[in-house]
């Protein structure tokens, strides 16, 4: 998926190029929840939605590893990003149903 | 419990279970985070093929428009500009939906079905100077033009020569953009004959075994460089090309866009045919996971004439889960759909496509 | 895959990494195999403290203060990567008056032990953290404490093993211990069978598991913690803070501090004690963890519920209540994702670290205090493992003080 030797951004969120990637898998990362913690490929504001074929690309180029073993790391809500203090208000209405609004 | 069935997503898929569960008189909410429902055949401003059972001849627009009507007409809720979230399974056997509007507000769908109709994403392709501003997924251009009437640029590299390529150029084409050439890395063209000739008959060139090297420009696309590749794909030493273009759209394919699935602990396979990693389902499309149902392109990448059919096996499946259509009645209007389907995977791509369908189904079966 | 090693470190988090690198600069042939990938588990989601101030007295403590001592030799002589090692301090925050008042007694008591912990007001807490709200009366402080990436540090431990002459083997499932004459012998893997005398238990909430395959009970459980992480913002808070359960009545303040004394007021822990059953969401504790990138995590809702890694409605949304209250200017903030781990529980709140009834097979798991401890911890076992002399008595945290421990051998 990658075409030449130059530099390339692969993680457009926490600007991660593919250097960084390989290094990570070059140090052991086999996995791309493995190079998501090594580099933070993935930790941006998309969740690795973009980057997480690339970065499964690279791994199985570079080690061998078919693509079907190459699963997305965990997928965790929430899948857009929501603003802290709406959720908080669920929070807080979830509390006081069980009436147990202690802070 | 609030509902009977969400439907998370307003495409071909979703509104199409809808009018089937709803008919059988299932609750059903559907939830769409777009502005505007249908998904991509809002979009879609092109004539369909196929028989007139699949609405041949109709442009996808208009059967968005009737696939609307319908759902006005079985009462099914249509919440827009809705995000979901999350899903989490809550007490009992029962899924809560998380939601959240346009101004952020958040709530929440308790419901006893959910229907994943979320479609797919755009395959991204890195190279270098992808991140420059003018470089977009050819469905980003299309929504830019046929949606919001703006064209992103005026003179456009396409890569990728798939169906979603050609029609994309063509329609970029129409919107007064030039475009300079499709390219594609593979040896032949991926789509149908027919949107290619009506590409060629403009005088786009179509390039095969050709492959970007680089996008440059200070801070914005000015030119892409392109390769001819040999057989192992290794651009070819002084074939390179420069087109001036101020737009790279990408068209490399689309993968099912599967994250709530993943997160609702579905179980999945690998077929490179529909996509990459996708959700196994039975042939009532429900997944791995109790009550979690799937149809349309995050149950394999297809068209929106089989979205809509599969759809409708959803949202048939879903009403006799709940007890609302007998298993006879049921099975015997999931066959008939059964039957389109089969008719729309004609074809050397469409055989292919149905051979991993099947395989998914029986990998359904196996654990 | 190797044939044969000195030792098996089974277990790839910052536990089993620290050991691997102990006992790599001790002896040969030392492997380490982890079943998905290097922090992979527990030591790549939680807070990245090394706290000494919530601490229980005895090993506890002792391996903390350790730990505190060793990690900046470690950034300095030893790792290879910045683990973003910062000793900014830690802060508990309490909300009442009465709390303030058990806080006396606490910190007198934990300066007996030589922790050098202070009593802020609400104002010096504000202070020092200008983005907490004026529902904190004050706090615990101790400027001796730090933080780190978590990630990172279990990566570095990693690296520096592997330079020291350690292999890791990652994606490899260890499938039986086997005994020959009731001492270990050798161990079967996904890959491979290794002969080895040596095994080593650092499998963290999986520990019970990998202990079942010698025939002993290991009681440790996951403890379900679930927390949000937020888009990167510009600076908000300085240090890790912990905010203590609320307390309106004496009663309850006097308990506020609790978990940090001996808990089990001179009782044994049983081997057989199961975690409570009850869900606790709601009387979690609060954590608030800035990151060096700018994000922040904040947690905590904590229950049992087995080996299920979902993330609940409940438990995110009740989390984001109490760090708007705590930390109001966040509300404008996005959460861009949730997670989950299982912090290894164990019912005195102490983990099991030394040798077991069954020869060759050692135990370091159930640290709920992981990033804290691993410095201390991975040397304390190498010593007891090549016999030399130990920096920390690792007595008390053996599995033997569990009654009923030696039926189960």
């Amino acid at each position: 998926m990658l075409m030449n030797n130059k530099p390339v951004t692969i993680c457009r969120c926490e600007e991660v190029g593919n250097k960084t990637i390989e290094q990570a898998i070059d140090d052991g990362a086999r996995t791309v929840d493995a190079v998501k913690r090594a580099t933070r490929a993935g930790m941006g504001l998309c969740q690795g939605r973009t980057c997480q074929s690339l970065v499964a690309a690279l791994i199985s180029c570079k080690t061998g590893q078919p693509l079907a073993n190459l699963v997305p790391s965990t997928s965790r809500p929430p899948f857009r990003p929501v603003r802290l203090e709406s959720l908080a208000e669920v929070g807080a209405k979830l509390l006081l149903e069980k009436e147990a609004d202690k802070i | 419990m609030a509902e009977d069935l969400v439907i998370i997503g307003s495409g071909p898929a979703g509104l199409a279970a809808a009018v089937e569960a709803a008919r059988a008189g299932v609750k059903v909410t559907v939830v769409d985070e777009n502005a505007s429902p249908g998904g991509q055949l809002f979009k879609q401003i092109h004539k369909f093929f196929g028989s007139e059972e699949h609405q041949a001849g109709i442009r996808g627009i208009d059967i968005g428009y009737r696939l609307l009507e319908e759902c006005h007409l079985a009462k099914v809720k249509v919440m827009l500009n809705t995000a979901a979230w999350g899903i989490f399974h809550s007490s009992g056997n029962a899924t809560t939906v998380a939601i959240k509007n346009k101004n952020d507000s958040l709530c929440s769908l308790d419901t006893k079905v959910v229907l994943l109709a979320t479609g797919a994403r755009e395959n991204p392709l890195a190279f270098p100077g992808w991140t420059l501003p003018g470089v977009m997924g050819a469905g980003a251009a299309q929504t830019l033009i046929n949606l919001h009437r703006i064209r992103p640029g005026n003179r456009v590299l396409m890569i990728g020569s798939g169906n979603v390529g050609l029609i994309v150029s063509y329609q970029l084409k129409q919107a007064g953009a030039d475009i300079a050439a499709v390219i594609d890395i593979k040896p032949e063209i991926g789509g149908w004959g027919v949107h290619a000739a009506k590409l060629t008959r403009t005088g786009i060139p179509i390039l095969c075994s050709h492959k970007i090297i680089e996008v440059r420009g200070l801070d914005k696309v000015e030119e892409a460089h392109v390769a001819r590749v040999d057989r192992e794909a290794k651009s070819i030493p002084g074939s390179e090309k420069l087109f001036k273009v101020d737009t790279v759209c990408i068209a490399v394919g689309l993968s099912p866009m599967a994250e709530l699935a993943w997160s609702g602990g579905c179980r999945f396979a690998y077929l490179p045919e529909l996509g990459g990693h996708v959700p196994v389902h039975n042939r009532s499309m429900e997944t791995t996971r109790n009550n979690i149902y799937i149809a349309g392109d995050i149950s394999g990448i297809e068209e929106a004439s089989t979205a809509m059919e599969e759809g409708k096996i959803a949202g048939i499946s879903i009403a006799r889960s709940l007890g609302l259509l007998k298993n006879e009645c049921a099975e015997e209007l999931i066959r008939n759909k059964e039957k389109n389907l089969s008719a729309l995977r004609g074809g050397p791509m469409g055989k292919t496509r149905k051979l991993a369908k099947e395989k998914l189904i029986r990998l359904f079966n196996i654990c | 895959m190797k044939k044969s090693a000195q030792a098996v470190i089974i277990g790839g988090g910052i536990i089993g990494c620290a050991a691997a690198y102990y006992l790599a600069k001790e002896i040969d042939d030392v492997i380490l195999i982890e079943k998905k990938c290097i922090a992979g588990e527990s030591s790549g989601a939680n807070y990245g403290m090394v706290w000494q101030q919530t601490r229980q007295d005895g090993y506890d403590l002792a391996a903390a203060r350790r730990s505190l001592e060793i990690y900046p030799q470690l950034c300095r002589e030893v790792f290879d990567l910045d683990i973003e090692y910062e000793e900014k301090g830690g802060m508990t925050l309490f909300f009442t008056d009465l709390q303030a008042e058990a806080a006396k007694g606490y910190v007198e008591y934990k300066n007996s032990l030589g922790v050098p912990v202070r009593l802020l007001s609400g104002k010096e807490t504000r202070s020092l953290e200008p983005a907490l709200s004026s529902r904190v009366t004050g706090s615990l402080f101790c400027a001796e404490e730090a933080q780190l990436n978590p990630f990172y540090t279990t990566l570095a431990f990693a690296r520096a093993a592997q330079k020291e002459g350690a292999t890791i083997y990652q994606g490899v499932e260890v499938l039986s211990i086997n005994l020959d004459r009731g001492a270990v012998c050798s161990i079967s893997t996904s890959e491979g069978k290794i002969f080895t005398n040596h095994v080593i238990n650092a499998a963290g909430s999986w520990a019970g598991t990998v202990g079942a395959m010698v025939g002993l009970k290991v009681p440790v459980f996951p403890h379900r913690l679930q927390s949000l992480v937020t888009e990167q913002i510009p600076k908000l808070l300085t240090r890790t803070i912990q905010g203590s359960r609320i307390a309106r009545t004496s009663e309850e303040a006097a308990k506020t501090f609790q978990y940090a004394y001996d808990t089990t007021g001179g009782n044994r822990p049983c081997i057989n004690q199961q975690p409570p059953a009850e869900c606790i969401i709601e009387s979690s504790l609060f954590y608030a963890k800035p990151t060096v990138n700018g994000n922040i995590v904040l947690g905590t809702a904590c229950d049992f519920a087995g080996y299920n890694r979902e993330t609940s409605y409940e438990a995110l949304a009740v989390i984001a209540h109490m760090a708007k209250m705590i930390i109001p200017r966040l509300k404008d903030v996005n959460i861009i994702r949730s997670w989950a781990n299982f912090d290894p529980w164990t019912a005195d709140g102490i983990p099991i670290v030394g040798e077991t009834g069954v020869k060759g097979f050692f135990i370091a798991a159930g640290h709920g205090t992981g990033m804290s401890h691993a410095p201390a911890t991975g040397e304390a076992l190498a010593g007891l493992i090549t016999g030399s002399a130990a920096a920390i008595p690792l007595g008390e945290a053996n599995i033997n003080r569990f009654t009923g421990y030696r039926e189960e051998c």
